[in-house]
């Protein structure tokens, strides 16, 4: 196609003439009334179970078959309300499905059942999982939900802020208690409370619907068995399994980005001149038309609204006095823990552009949101509505983590346009909408940061954690390993065990389709692929790198096995050349032995007493330090070898043609029972090793005894630690000495003589003799938890 | 010899008369040309390379063309078996690009033009490959062929063995025999089950898969029992040192080894057969891989016996793509994608380009690497460039294929590779350039001392002092210990690596107040110092940049006469730019510089008590800025801290490069000495002078404009 036909095609699609839509179809509004009953109903009753969770009410095994069964019910009530009021009444052949037909419930399903169980049953992991918690925490305790503050090391300025807003909120509706001293106390004396519930849902509920949105694209472009064992594949892949059992900003990526793949392929694959279906629902003598329009405008004020309230906030001040309206506030400090030794002491802090009023930023965006809306509920082209979901998609990783997730489903749009090899799909995505809802989701915090912090804010977070992270080695933990171009791959064999064979050979494979005449199943590989190419490439040329970075491959890797798989598995039952089946077999050949040679390095590689274990590599793809042990994960050696073996029967197993489907199954079936291994036994457990949770459980549980014997108020502090769950689960309610020396020994020398003579430390395992040392003579001196507390970390009870 | 001269499948049955049209022409000429260019390769360098030592050590005196030609010859034979197959069992162009892939492969060039040892299991690797594909796979074959090609496969397969006698690396018979073997029997019985094929075809199948898993299956028994001869026999031999392998191990041989077709290897390995040799060429070839990996933990870093198999398999890929109608364009982008990442890996760590040598342990200064680098890095984008136009552009734009066109691509850049990138590497590798220099210039009885080189090296000269020393500083003291000065006096030589040398110059500035004269390879892996210069000759040492006697002029003032514990004075500081000219400001566009401090150590060289005590430390740079500083730590400096002696004015030279958040402005800028590990504020004291109050000198603002 020429510019000049572009142009003419642009113009013409500018000036065309309204569409005639069909008719709208009749909803009585009493057929509605018990579906959405039922739904709020299930609601609050999942609502109920987690909120029991948080306070330890229920117990953890109760709340493991509680939670998915409740979160279960209330898939199967959004489905009946789905089909009553019409969308879901029909599938995409016009076919009345039921709920247990539909490949989408059991992408939803396989979701819930392998990664809610235990979501919450276990510590957070530090230092990440508590650096971001312990920022939502602040924020909900400041009444701050613009400039993320970080306990003792002050302004927060190394993430973009969606995933603390998630887990404030989170916190907040699941009734975590953030105050100092709150955060684990427990409903009743007994049990502690779980707030890790709380924290990591926000990254379970985007796991599940970042790879329903992908199966989606998929299955409409592919088939719906393609999308099934796509999704499948990518909910019981390690990388994408654990990241759904941690609350990193790395969720909220790669979720979107899933879910930005997944529009898009809709976007591109369906026809332009498509529009939505429409409902009129009768309320009295009234008639109401809703279609998906208004549902995309709804979902634009949901995530626009909150966000311009949260900056308005700032001329809202409360203090003991009441409510007062005024200019914008800006107050440093964790504000029950100013006047504590190592925390910033609370002050007001002078906004940088005053001029900038948070009220004027509001009016600024106001305008924008509101003809956006307007837009969106008049929009009933279906195609463009997919590629505004897209964009909004990828807008939403973008406040999560960085321009990534603009940057991979962009390349990924580009790469299916050029299979096309035609630019007319071009005016289906929605170019300039989609820039603009991007725009307005994620710059207004970061115009109010701006205006409140001026230009360090953004030369921190913009110049040096995002372009000096891509650009050049600011600083990671890799020591002596080599970070070229096998890094990644090393790191993405673990991650998607046992997949990783079927995942390379998929991937490899993929490009060999380019002749394939252009169809829809081609330009869904195209897209998928060039999303992985991306992304791989993007995280491989970076200067900074962590294991997790590389988890960004993983949606369009997993749906291109998918693809792969459900073609050989159709392959098999159809008369092919030779070359095809013998190629199949061979490649399944591959993939054992890729399977089994990833397995040799998880499962047969013991510790030598201070490296870690090769069984340690599953957790060092979510963690910081990489020379850490987590001796508990050495028990899970026998059983990961074995779902290596039996992965690597099944691929041979899948090399015959006539035990393919069957080995697909087992296959399937391995990796299912791998991920609910690694989710429900091997983070549980290990989790301890390097969190702090078991720590303060016990502090909690010696200071009840102090108490209850008659001793005065003890003092607790952090001596020489700085990973963050010290400040999360004491609610920053402690003392941080991270140099010691002189100004603890002054502040130890106070509390004795202010009658408070037993003090807590936490600390590194590794400077308790340090501190023993440090203290001099004390009448006694206790560790009060032991390794299998936590390994990492310890608690010491000495009396002064 | 029947194999020789059978026809391919779909040609005519009847002999071509001799002349310019008879098809065996093209491959005289092409093994001619191959020929001639080896001839030009196996003089150069003159003398081995480290890796080849082991080899050079048992025939002292002969002349390393010598030691090459067996390694030549292997590769030729190898080259000619690898296009036989190609030719017989996929497509006579198919074996052309195999020829031209693997002439251009450094993990196979090099070995052929060296006298590693490394090209005897690679080619008779390939050797048994073909030889069994083509009496298995090769349609039209007799009884008697049959027998000849295993005749072939088995001579191949002992002579990898037994050529370890005359101490070539023996890499097993489950990497050389078993993968061969296995992928023509598995490629035989997977293609023919769709298939009709003769009986006999299939009998050989069998037995060839049979054979291929005996092997593989006493070599994992050899595996579980540990070590021994059949252990060395079946897996190879058991490395020395082995650090930390994983399964990827085989991804940095492919990428930095296969180069310029490394981009290529991934997709060939998945791509849909056309033929049973096509299938069998891929399957040998991940085998090869696999097997690498597997062996990884227990070979260490060595180069994959299946590179033949590999390009071959590209070679195979190249030619499916010939007729492909429409753009191959993820195709396109995942070569650029992949051929960028190989050339930025190597642009940051150039030693990676010694992946094609098999090992990366052999101490050869990055530096002297990175020239080197700089053309292997243009070989690739070249080679990149014009694969992704091939796969890229309509196929009417290229009127004899995208295949030929790709292939084109790589061999030029193949060539620039084989023809300059690789012999300059050598040529930095050998000690050449110091024993010419020292061939040169020492007069008879005159001794050669070596520290850090295998006396191995000089094997070409027998007869001659060779004077072992222990370790660095006892070779510095025995060179600054020869009588010098009079013409008519014996001088000391000492060959060294770059890495000896401070420690010797330190010996040798403590007893003569200056650095050691280097006569000869500044840049090379080998260098030549002398105990003294004479007249006309002059000293080419790198450390005269960095260790000095007095401190030059015009430099900028740092913390106002500062001492650091009494034991080292601040001098002064200046700002140069990558060439090293002294400039004022940080260049706002590239935000890089060099800031060298000039500091020196307290106390005159004739003071009896040297400056102990200064290990342990590092220097630090910080350029101050809010919230986040910039921060550079030598924790390892070029001339260690240690070896600082009183008198010595040293330049501490930083790299430094700012964070994009460092806009046009001027910064406060600090120097100090850290405790190793330099991770926290434990500092070496500013006891005179200024200090900033946390022991760091202030060294005024630094300018970004």
């Amino acid at each position: 196609m020429s510019p000049l036909t572009l142009v003419k095609s642009w113009a013409a699609a500018l000036t065309a003439a309204p569409p005639i839509l069909a008719p709208p179809r009749e909803v009585a509004a009493r057929a509605l009334v018990r579906p959405f009953a039922l739904v709020l109903a299930t609601s609050a009753l999942v609502l109920l179970v987690l909120r029991l969770a948080v306070s330890a009410v229920l117990p953890t095994w109760s709340v493991a078959l509680l939670a998915p069964a409740t979160a279960l019910a209330l898939v199967v009530a959004v489905f009946r309300a789905g089909v009553a009021l019409g969308p879901l009444a029909v599938d995409e052949r016009g076919e009345s499905r039921p709920l247990t037909r539909r490949h989408g419930f059991w992408v939803v399903a396989l979701g819930i059942a392998t990664a809610l169980p235990t979501l919450g049953a276990f510590s957070l992991v530090d230092p990440w999982e508590t650096h971001y918690a312990e920022v939502a925490r602040e924020m909900i305790e400041r009444r701050d939900f613009v400039s993320p503050w970080w306990a003792n090391e002050g302004w927060f300025m190394s993430k973009p802020v969606l995933v603390f807003w998630l887990e404030s909120v989170s916190m907040m509706i699941l009734g975590v208690r953030s105050g100092p001293d709150q955060v684990l106390a427990g409903a009743f004396a007994s049990g502690a409370a779980h707030p890790e519930w709380a924290v990591r849902m926000p990254a379970f509920v985007l796991a599940v619907v970042g790879a329903y949105i992908l199966y989606n694209g998929v299955s409409r472009t592919c088939s719906r068995r393609a999308g099934f064992a796509g999704a499948a594949i990518l909910l019981t892949m390690p990388g994408y399994a654990l990241l759904s059992h941690q609350a990193l900003t790395d969720m909220p990526l790669v979720a979107s980005v899933a879910a930005s793949l997944g529009f898009l392929l809709r976007a591109l694959e369906t026809s332009a001149e498509a529009h939505v279906s429409r409902w009129s629902i009768r309320l009295g003598g009234r008639v109401v038309t809703v279609h998906a329009g208004h549902a995309m405008a709804l979902v634009l004020l949901v995530l626009t609204v909150p966000q311009l309230l949260a900056v308005l906030a700032g001329h809202v001040h409360v203090d003991a006095s009441g409510v007062h309206l005024g200019a914008d506030r800006l107050m440093a400090g964790s504000p029950n823990a100013c006047t504590l030794p190592g925390q910033p002491v609370c002050a007001r802090v002078a906004i940088a552009h005053a001029r900038l009023p948070p009220i004027l930023q509001v009016a600024i965006w106001t305008p924008i949101v509101t003809w956006l809306t307007a837009q969106l509920a008049s929009e009933t082209r279906a195609a463009r509505l997919f590629a505004i979901a897209a964009w909004t998609a990828a807008a939403l990783g973008a406040m999560a983590k960085g321009p990534a997730a603009l940057v991979v489903p962009a390349a990924a749009a580009m790469a299916a346009i050029a299979a096309r090899r035609s630019p007319r799909p071009l005016l289906r995505l929605e170019l300039l909408t989609g820039a603009l809802v991007v725009v307005v989701l994620v710059a207004p915090w970061y115009l109010a940061v701006f205006a409140r912090h001026g230009r360090v804010f953004i030369d921190e977070l913009v110049m040096r954690h995002m372009l000096g992270r891509t650009l050049e080695h600011l600083h990671d933990t890799n020591g002596t390993d080599d970070v070229g171009i096998a890094y990644f791959l090393k790191q993405l064999g673990y991650a998607t065990f046992p997949w990783s064979g079927i995942a390379l050979v998929a991937a490899l494979a993929a490009p060999g389709h380019d002749d394939s005449g252009g169809s829809r199943r081609a330009r869904a590989r195209a897209l998928l692929f060039g999303a992985t190419l991306l992304a791989f490439a993007l995280v491989s040329s970076m200067g900074t790198k962590f294991h997790h970075y590389g988890l960004l491959v993983l949606p369009g890797a997993a749906m291109i096995a998918g693809m792969w798989l459900d073609e050989r598995i159709a392959e098999a039952g159809s008369n092919r050349g030779a070359s095809r089946s013998a190629a199949s077999s061979a490649a399944f050949t591959a993939a054992a032995l890729v399977v089994l040679l990833v397995a040799r390095d998880v499962a047969l590689v013991p510790s030598d007493g201070h490296a870690p274990s090769g069984t340690a590599r599953f957790l060092h793809l979510m963690t910081y330090r990489y020379d850490r042990r987590w001796p508990s994960t050495e028990a899970f050696a026998p059983a990961l070898g074995a779902v290596a073996i039996v992965a690597a029967v099944a691929c041979g197993a899948l090399a015959l043609r006539k035990w393919r489907a069957r080995g697909a199954v087992a296959l399937g079936g391995c990796a299912i029972l791998g991920s609910m291994l690694l989710l429900d036994g091997y983070l549980v457990r290990a989790a301890a090793d390097g969190g702090q949770r078991g720590i303060f459980e016990t502090y909690y549980r010696a200071r009840t005894t102090d108490v209850a014997r008659g001793t005065r108020a003890s003092a607790l502090v952090a001596y020489q630690l700085n990973w963050k769950g010290e400040n999360f689960y004491s609610g920053n309610d402690i003392a941080i000495f991270i140099a010691s020396g002189a100004p603890m020994r002054t502040y130890l020398d106070a509390k004795k003589r202010g009658g408070e003579s037993i003090v807590y430390f936490v600390t590194e395992r590794g400077r308790v003799a340090g501190l023993r040392n440090e203290l001099g003579e004390v009448r006694s001196f206790t560790e009060l938890a032991d390794r299998d507390v936590s390994y990492e970390f310890a608690l010491v009870r000495a009396e002064l | 010899m029947e194999i020789l001269v059978e026809q391919a499948p779909g040609r005519s049955s009847g002999r071509a008369r001799w002349g310019v049209g008879h098809p065996a022409v093209p491959a005289l000429v092409g093994i001619a040309a191959v020929a001639a260019v080896m001839a030009w390769e196996l003089v150069r360098p003159t003398l081995p390379v480290p890796y080849e030592l082991a080899v050079a050590a048992r025939s002292p005196g002969t002349a390393s063309w010598m030691g090459r030609l067996p390694m030549a010859a292997m590769a030729v034979l190898g080259t000619i078996a690898l296009y036989m197959f190609l030719a017989r069992t996929v497509e006579r162009r198919a074996a052309v690009y195999g020829v031209a892939i693997l002439a251009t492969t450094p993990a196979w060039f090099v070995h052929g033009r060296t006298m590693t040892g490394a090209m005897v299991p690679m080619a008779c690797s390939v050797t048994i490959f073909c030889a069994l594909g083509i009496a298995t796979l090769a349609p039209g074959i007799t009884a008697r062929a049959r027998c000849a090609g295993i005749g072939i496969a088995i001579a191949a397969a002992a002579l990898s063995v037994v050529a370890a006698r005359w101490g070539m690396p023996l890499r097993g018979l489950v990497s050389v025999a078993a993968v061969p073997a296995i992928a023509v029997g598995a490629s035989a019985r997977m293609w023919r089950a769709r298939t009709e094929a003769s009986a006999g075809a299939n009998a050989m199948a069998g037995a060839v898969l049979a054979a291929g898993v005996v092997i593989a299956l006493v070599g994992a028994g050899a595996a579980l029992r540990g070590d021994g001869w059949i252990a060395d026999v079946m897996l190879g031999t058991r490395a020395i040192a082995v650090g930390k392998t994983t399964f990827d191990a085989p991804v940095a041989a492919i990428a930095y080894g296969l180069l310029p077709w490394s981009p290529l290897v991934p997709f060939a390995l998945a791509r849909r057969p056309g033929s049973a040799g096509h299938l069998a060429i891929m399957i040998a070839a991940v085998l090869a891989i696999a097997v690498h990996a597997a062996l990884a933990p227990r070979t260490g870093s060595t180069t994959i016996v299946g590179v033949a198999a590999i390009a071959g398999a590209v070679a195979a890929m190249l030619r499916s793509l010939e007729d492909l109608r429409r753009p191959a364009l993820s195709l396109g982008a995942a070569v650029v994608a992949i051929g960028w990442l190989v050339a930025h890996d190597i642009a940051l760590a150039p030693e990676r380009v010694l992946v094609a040598f098999g090992a990366s342990d052999t101490a050869i200064p990055a530096a002297h690497a990175a020239a080197s680098s700089l053309a292997i890095r243009s070989s690739i984008f070249l080679s990149m460039a014009l694969t992704a136009v091939a796969l890229a552009v309509p196929r009417a734009w290229l009127p004899t294929g995208r295949g030929l066109a790709a292939v084109a691509g790589g061999v030029i850049a193949g060539l620039a590779l084989r023809a300059h990138a690789y012999p300059d590497l050598l040529a930095r590798l050998s000690p050449g350039a110091a024993f010419d220099a020292w061939a040169r210039v020492h007069r008879a009885g005159e001794p050669l001392g070596l520290v850090g080189i295998d006396r191995r090296a000089v094997a070409f000269a027998p007869g001659t002092a060779v004077v072992p020393q222990i370790d660095a500083p006892s070779a510095g003291k025995w060179l600054a210990a020869a009588d010098h000065g009079a013409p008519r006096e014996a001088r000391r030589f000492l060959a060294l690596t770059p890495a000896e040398l401070p420690r010797v110059n330190a010996e040798y500035r403590t007893a003569h107040a200056r650095n050691v004269p280097v006569l000869a390879g500044a840049g090379s892996a080998t260098l030549l110092a002398a105990s003294a210069l004479l007249d006309g000759e002059r000293t080419d040492n790198p450390l005269d940049a960095i260790v000095l006697t007095t401190a030059p002029a015009g430099l900028r003032a740092l913390g106002a006469g500062a001492v650091l514990e009494d034991r080292l004075d601040a001098v002064g500081w200046q700002l140069v730019d990558a060439q090293g000219r002294v400039i004022d400001a940080i260049p706002r566009g590239s935000r890089s510089a060099h800031v060298r401090i000039v500091t020196s150590v307290r106390g005159t060289p004739s003071t009896a008590a040297i400056a102990s005590g200064l290990s342990g430390y590092c220097t630090f740079l910080h350029i101050d800025h809010s919230p986040s500083r910039f921060s550079a730590e030598h924790r390892e400096l070029p001339y260690p801290m240690a070896l600082w002696r009183p008198g010595d004015v040293l330049f501490d030279d930083f790299d430094v490069k700012l964070p994009a958040h460092f806009r046009p402005g001027s910064y406060r800028m600090y120097w100090g000495v850290g405790a190793l590990p330099c991770e926290d504020d434990r500092r070496m004291h500013v006891t005179a002078g200024d200090s900033d109050g946390h022991d760091r000198v202030p060294a005024g603002v630094l300018e970004v404009r």
